[in-house]
């Protein structure tokens, strides 16, 4: 599903954010990326999803290689991986329905199914009940599951989560983790970038374990720290 | 259905949630229209009036008393060949004379004294179909004075030469003017669309992020750039048509004869090239705009 061939990102001033990384994640895997602040973790998602390209080497995502992808065609890639934020980043003037069917509608779907798929996807993340509420009127936890609702409507194949428990209390974010694992049964793979050493150890899923932009450790039902 | 309401609500929150520089910009716009359109007008006016006076110049050469009639009308045939002369007419001592008449009979402040001769000469009248040509056709005439058939040439083509040259500076002028106010205006709406581009940054970072087109992303911003230049086209179209009466009517009693041609047919080109224009800058500078944003 996800393939990094020898990858490397430096930027201009010269600092690597990434080196020589190679790492393969197969479909319908969950993969744990740790490692501290700097360590490369949110380069790499960015890496899937092209908002960065790799100084060199190959990032091949559902059998495309994303460095060479025209401009054209990355609308279409990001179709099919979802992103999920610490921050939400969900429109504040837009209610519950409508930041996730805002997903739907902006890349050409029909009335019909709009509604269809965001009713689905709601009630996959309990919240059908608080589909006419905006943002401010939500609890952090409702507003994760509603970024994670809205990144799910377009039916990707693979979910990408930046620390998507680093604004919530423990509670919720057990509450998030068991959403986002039952997501990841369902056949989406999961890739979570994340500082949450109890909810690694907990779930004992791979582990990639990023230091200075290198790979230094990659366990298949990995802890934490090693 | 539903991403075209999506692209139009949007042009419109766009242009009405900063009312002040929308408005600011449909100022501009309209500014440079209208200058645009009295340009147009003008020039328009201007080539009329050339066309007329074209039609008035007119070439005399003046025939040797002694020439042969065979010779005159010799070079009357050759005068005739050449493509920028529309008509020649052989005028002879007495017509001339004749003419004389009729206008001192008009005029009391001329009187003529009885004439048992015939001073004036005969003259071949040449009108022209191209003003331009008639000062190289009457050098070429000149140069055969004193050949026994020319006898003397007359030509004054300054006005058509003045109407010209002004013609020339306003069009050279007026494109200058243009082309500052056509920057003045696509940077007013470049800023304008920067900021609506602002104002949904958030909005267009999670379209990109869900795999929105660029193109879906562009077509808000275009459309609202789209309107601010329709919107200026009607106002200064609403400005033009109502003082274009009083103005032609100003000309036409200062000018006499000048045809400015106002009519419906130039009406519609006005109205065409106007807004042609407006949508093109409107469009012009959003995309612009929304590129240099996408580009990030």
């Amino acid at each position: 599903m996800i393939t990094l061939d020898d990858v490397s990102k430096r930027y201009p001033n010269g600092t690597y954010a990434l080196r020589d990384v190679d790492l393969n994640i197969e479909a319908g895997d969950f993969v744990f990326l740790v490692g501290s602040s700097g360590a490369g973790k949110s380069t790499l998602t960015r890496l899937l999803i092209r908002e960065e390209v790799t100084t060199t080497g190959r990032v091949i995502v559902d059998g495309e290689d994303v460095a060479q992808m025209p401009r054209g065609r990355v609308p279409k890639l990001r179709r099919k991986v979802g992103v999920v934020f610490q921050d939400f980043k969900l429109l504040p003037t837009k209610t519950v329905f409508e930041n996730v069917a805002f997903a739907l509608v902006v890349t050409g779907h029909e009335g019909a199914i709009v509604r269809e798929e965001t009713d689905r996807v709601l009630s996959l993340v309990g919240l059908s009940q608080r589909r006419a509420h905006f943002p401010t009127q939500l609890s952090g936890g409702e507003q994760q599951r509603t970024a994670i609702a809205r990144a799910l409507v377009s039916r990707p194949r693979i979910l990408i989560a930046d620390e998507p428990t680093g604004n919530l209390d423990p509670v919720t974010s057990w509450e998030i983790i068991k959403l986002l694992t039952r997501v990841n049964e369902l056949g989406t793979t999961m890739i979570m970038a994340t500082h949450n050493a109890e909810i690694v150890n907990a779930l004992r899923r791979r582990v990639v374990h990023l230091d200075h932009g290198r790979v230094v450790r990659d366990d298949k039902q990995g802890l934490y720290a090693a | 259905m539903k991403r075209i309401v999506y692209v139009l609500t949007a042009a419109g929150q766009g242009f009405m949630r900063n009312p002040t520089m929308s408005l600011a910009s449909t100022f501009t716009v309209a500014l440079m229209l209208t200058l645009f359109a009295f340009f147009l007008t003008t020039d328009r006016g201007l080539q009329a009036a050339v066309a007329v006076l074209e039609g008035k110049v007119e070439l005399a050469t003046f025939v040797d008393d002694n020439a042969k009639v065979s010779d005159v009308l010799a070079l009357k045939a050759r005068i005739e060949l050449n493509p920028a002369v529309a008509r020649v007419d052989y005028i002879t001592k007495d017509q001339a004379l004749e003419r004389l008449r009729a206008i001192a009979a008009n005029r009391p402040d001329l009187a003529l004294a009885d004439l048992s001769t015939n001073p004036l000469p005969a003259s071949l009248e040449i009108k022209m179909a191209d003003a331009r040509q008639a000062k190289t056709l009457a050098t070429d005439l000149r140069a055969e004075v004193g050949k026994g058939v020319v006898y003397d040439v007359v030509d004054n083509p300054q006005v058509v030469d003045q109407l010209l040259t002004i013609t020339r500076v306003l069009s050279i002028g007026g494109i200058a003017i243009l082309a500052m106010m056509l920057f003045v205006a696509l940077f007013v709406i470049v800023n304008t669309i920067r900021i609506a581009v602002h104002a949904r940054r958030d909005e267009i970072d999670i379209m990109q992020l869900v795999g929105a087109s660029d193109w879906f992303i562009r077509w808000p911003f275009i459309l609202e750039g789209m309107l601010v230049g329709a919107l200026g086209a009607v106002a200064s179209l609403t400005l033009l048509f109502a003082i274009s009466g009083p103005v032609t009517s100003v000309l036409l009693g200062f000018l006499d004869v000048l045809p400015l041609s106002l009519g419906p047919e130039f009406a519609a080109q006005l109205i065409a090239s106007v807004f042609g224009v407006a949508l093109l800058v409107g469009a012009g500078g959003a995309t612009l705009s929304v590129r240099a944003h996408l580009a990030k």
